[in-house]
């Protein structure tokens, strides 16, 4: 389909009814594959596409969206936009992107998917799970899978907004559960793909292996005050969970818990937290956001000390700030400012697992957490948590370790921060994220 | 949306490398989200989500493709691509649609599309409105609106031709409480399978100040007490207990794969006796409830388990097949761009005798959870948690103070057997439920009950 005839035709259509008008179209294809054992269990091919229209007329605003792409909707869209007009609050901080006349974008590091037949991507994953099922009987169930999606926006406005980007990658999935005494377990191993031959599967399919074992034979721990390991996969879900806090949209409508602390410290001194969509470890860059503003690395935390929210246009203009290029927006219509790969820094000397291990003595090293979507109040901070890791004893595992939850509050885990590993790496939610020594989390288990 | 022409040759050209089965889903749906905080309009979102998921089957492999698209080109283009993967021949075939009458589990009175936008708006400042004044510790609220309306066409190569019609209104309040040391919110939204004439019985000030004080008990709420200890928990939300902890391990994607705790125990005592737990696809305007599932099967109400014993999982054709056991009508999907699978309808544990006081009055220590946030469970181990929205200590056979921060965990087996005290007062609540095949409107239910021990995580 031609999305920039589509484009122009929106705007020319928009432009003839309203002050101003802005047409995103975002689109993708996908394959996925997974072999379940040593059957094909997904075989999945897909293509995505919508766009919306925004428009402005005086001080109001309208937007709408539709996956039909069909010329002949155009008018039936715009008859929606000017009832939401009739209807719509004066919003005098929204704007549409007005490119400076010689701006420039950041170079975006080269990414693709990789470019493979679909009988290669089902190469993999039946060698990847044959392998897996080959070391041990011990697995009960393995899903190895492969998912490469490459994708394409375009945004172009009233103001002479124009801006394409494109992005691809492949992930890579090996799933296990393995039984043993009746008693199951699991373990994952993911990698990024970037050529066709950068894959060790043997590797990929040890590591779950290991991960699924390693968790056999646990049980609580005493209830206290403990000192932990989180895992850099634990801190990864826990900022992004934060990162909603650090929108100045929630801010602003008073609903984060980070109202009213630009400036002060609301972590460990060793601390930072940084944004860097152009990361070259990330699955996906972005030089622009979703608003068409250019993008570049900005630090959240510094030191400790909370020293930005994430803004769009309307939220900056709100604070009177900068622009800052953080808008995350789906052409359905969701936008708001927003995280696209958090970084955690470190001012003392990173160090590894077992150095970590090693500092901390005996404690608990979690190696997940779940519920995050139920457990933590993204409003106050408090969570309560269930977690699964190990007992470290004498800076080594001893045993793992389940049945226990851990509770406490965000802003007091950063602020008990005391080392940053040297492990950093692409995890889930395209964060580049490392463990960390905490000295201390309250965890409840066993009756002491 | 598609005429039978087109369909048959698409799904003629699917199965012309040798798969023995195809079925189209196509759905237009019609969206509408309001959102109003901070005493405005915070957001208008309508829009419309459109396209065709195309299955193919061949014994157990599946290939799946969906698009937007919905020109025949691009659909024969999606068929032959989706073909690929097979190798073999088409089998003599020929198909003919035989349509389905239309369900009628899901009468409309007021068509979403027929109301002005205004008028939903002015629901919204109600509800604002009434939440703030409810208490002055209340700070700011949020109040949204949905409703959708989804058409949708599933057809196969068994000839099976049936269409349908979708359409819920939901209305959901969060309130924010402030305090000196932090803010506690609260939340209420319940929802239907209805149009506008939702509001006719639902009252949205109640909806509001119920939200509001939530957050307002919760803002004087002390941090709950850790360990294990009795736990009541109440009817409506409550039954995202029965949910997580046993409904997801009975849907027969993981059944039949043998990865959840339930494998191979129909017949088999899994819950204590005062437990009766039914899956009903058919209460009429249910928030979950459906005339056909997303194969096409007419919905049913299923018993899951009786007296404790085990008696059905919740299948889809697919898994059913892998099973040797017929579908239960439970077959479900976000949208055409998921692969439809066993899913949940209206979940719910059937009322027992006890009353609610006899319960709390039977219960020398405990935690009584009023309300319920959401929660996850692992398949595997079954071990689920959850988080308690609104609770309070029970001492002595009595309510005596809220608690907060409480997180319900356990595994599915061991809770199901521990339930010991099962009330009378029957309640659904709403929830949005998330899984392989995408977030799909389901309701949970339960009346009160009594866990005799339940590891409470908290502060």
């Amino acid at each position: 389909m031609d999305y920039r005839k589509i484009a122009d035709l929106v705007l020319e259509k928009a432009e003839a009814r309203f002050d101003e008008a802005e047409v995103f179209i975002e689109s993708s294809e996908a394959l996925s594959i997974e072999y379940y054992n040593r059957d094909l269990d997904t075989y999945e091919i897909s293509e995505e596409a919508g766009f919306s229209i925004t428009v402005r007329r005086g001080d109001l605003w309208a937007e709408t969206y539709s996956e039909n792409i069909s010329e002949d909707l155009i008018d039936q869209m715009l008859d929606i936009l000017e009832e939401n007009l009739a209807v719509a609050e004066v919003k005098p901080n929204k704007s549409l992107y007005k490119p400076d006349a010689n701006e420039t974008l950041h170079e975006l590091p080269s990414k693709k998917a990789v470019d493979l037949e679909p009988q290669a991507f089902l190469d993999i994953c039946r060698t990847l799970a044959e392998k897996t099922l080959n070391l041990t009987d011990q697995v009960r169930v393995v899903s190895s899978s492969v998912s490469a999606e490459k994708g394409t926006t375009l945004i172009k406005n009233s103001l002479g907004l124009d801006r394409a980007s494109s992005y691809g990658y492949t992930l890579v999935f090996n799933y296990v559960v393995m039984a043993q005494d009746d008693v199951m377990e699991n373990g994952l191993s993911l990698r990024v793909m970037k050529d066709s031959d950068d894959l060790n599967l043997d590797e990929m399919a040890h590591e779950a292996v290991s991960k699924a074992q390693e968790n056999f034979g646990a049980k609580s721990l005493a209830s206290g005050t403990y000192k932990v390991v989180l895992d850099r996969k634990v801190v990864a879900s826990l900022m992004s969970a934060f990162a909603s806090s650090l929108s100045a949209d929630q801010v602003q409508k008073g609903m984060s818990l980070l109202q009213g602390k630009l400036g002060q410290k609301i972590g460990s001194n060793i601390i930072s937290l940084k944004d860097d969509p152009l990361h070259p470890e990330a699955a996906r860059n972005k030089n622009f956001d979703g608003e068409g503003v250019p993008i570049k690395p900005t630090y959240l935390i510094r030191d400790g000390v909370l020293e930005n929210y994430f803004y769009d246009i309307e939220t900056a203009a709100k604070a009177g700030v900068n622009r800052k290029g953080n808008s995350l927006r789906s052409y359905k219509g969701s936008r708001g400012p927003g995280a696209t790969c958090l970084v955690l820094e470190s001012k003392t000397e990173t160090k590894s697992l077992e150095e970590l291990f090693r500092d901390m003595g005996e404690g608990f090293y979690i190696t997940s957490l779940q519920g995050l979507h139920s457990g933590l109040n993204q409003v106050s901070g408090d969570f309560s948590l269930p977690a699964q890791g190990f007992l470290i004893k004498d800076g080594k595992k001893d045993r793992p370790v389940n049945q226990v939850t851990v509770a406490g509050n965000l802003l007091e885990l950063l602020d008990h921060i005391t080392t940053v590993g040297s492990d950093a790496d692409f995890c889930m939610a395209n964060h580049i994220m490392s463990s960390v020594l905490v000295d201390k989390l309250q965890v409840a288990g066993e009756e002491a | 949306m598609l005429d039978q022409a087109t369909v048959r040759r698409v799904l003629e050209r699917a199965l012309s490398t040798g798969a023995d089965f195809a079925e189209i889903f196509a759905e237009d749906r019609e969206n509408t989200n309001l959102s109003y905080v901070d005493n405005k309009v915070d957001s208008i979102n309508q829009g419309r989500v459109y396209g065709l998921g195309l299955r193919i089957i061949r014994g157990f492999e599946v290939i799946y493709a969906y698009t937007s698209d919905l020109s025949e080109k691009n659909l024969l283009d999606l068929a032959t691509r989706a073909g690929q993967a097979f190798d073999g021949k088409a089998g003599q075939k020929t198909i003919e649609f035989k349509a389905l009458p239309e369900g009628k589990l899901l009468p409309i009175k007021t068509k979403p599309g027929s109301v002005p936008l205004k008028q939903k708006l002015a629901l919204l400042e109600r509800g604002y409105k009434a939440a703030l004044a409810y208490d002055a510790i209340i700070s700011q609220a949020k109040v949204d609106y949905l409703d959708h309306t989804q058409h949708v066409l599933i057809a196969n190569s068994e000839g099976l031709w049936t269409e349908d019609t979708r359409t819920r209104t939901r209305y959901m309040v969060s309130s924010v409480a402030s305090v000196h040391d932090g803010m506690q919110t609260g939340y209420y939204g319940p929802g239907a399978g209805q149009g506008f004439e939702f509001f006719e019985n639902h009252d949205v000030e109640e909806i509001a100040r119920e939200a509001s004080r939530i957050a307002k008990t919760m803002a004087h709420a002390d941090y709950a007490p850790a360990g294990a200890m009795p736990v009541i928990m109440d009817n409506g939300f409550g039954g995202v207990l029965f949910h997580e902890a046993c409904g997801h391990g009975l849907e027969a994607a993981f059944v039949s794969k043998k990865i959840s705790v339930y494998t191979d125990k129909l017949g088999q005592q899994v819950a204590s006796s005062l437990v009766t737990a039914i899956d009903d696809g058919t209460i009429p305007n249910g928030w979950g409830t459906l005339n056909i599932d997303d194969e096409g099967t007419p919905t049913q109400r299923n018993i899951l388990i009786e007296n404790g014993v085990l008696k059905s999982y919740l299948v889809d054709r697919l898994n059913g097949k892998r099973m040797g056991m017929a579908s239960t009508g439970s077959s479900r999907r976000e949208s055409y761009r998921y692969a439809p699978t066993s899913r949940m309808n209206n979940t719910f544990i059937d009322a027992g005798t006890s009353t609610r006081e006899e319960i709390i009055k039977a219960t020398p220590y405990g935690l009584y959870a009023k309300s319920m946030g959401g929660g996850s469970v692992d398949i595997t181990t079954g071990a689920f948690n959850f988080a308690v929205m609104e609770g309070y200590l029970i001492e002595d056979g009595k309510i005596t103070k809220p608690v907060r921060g409480a997180s319900l965990i356990g595994t599915g087996l061991e809770v199901l057997q521990k339930i010991d005290m099962v009330g009378q007062e029957l309640k659904l609540g709403q929830g949005m439920c998330g899984a392989g095949s995408g977030m799909i409107p389901a309701n949970v239910g339960q009346p009160p009950l009594r866990i005799s021990q339940l590891t409470v995580g908290g502060h």
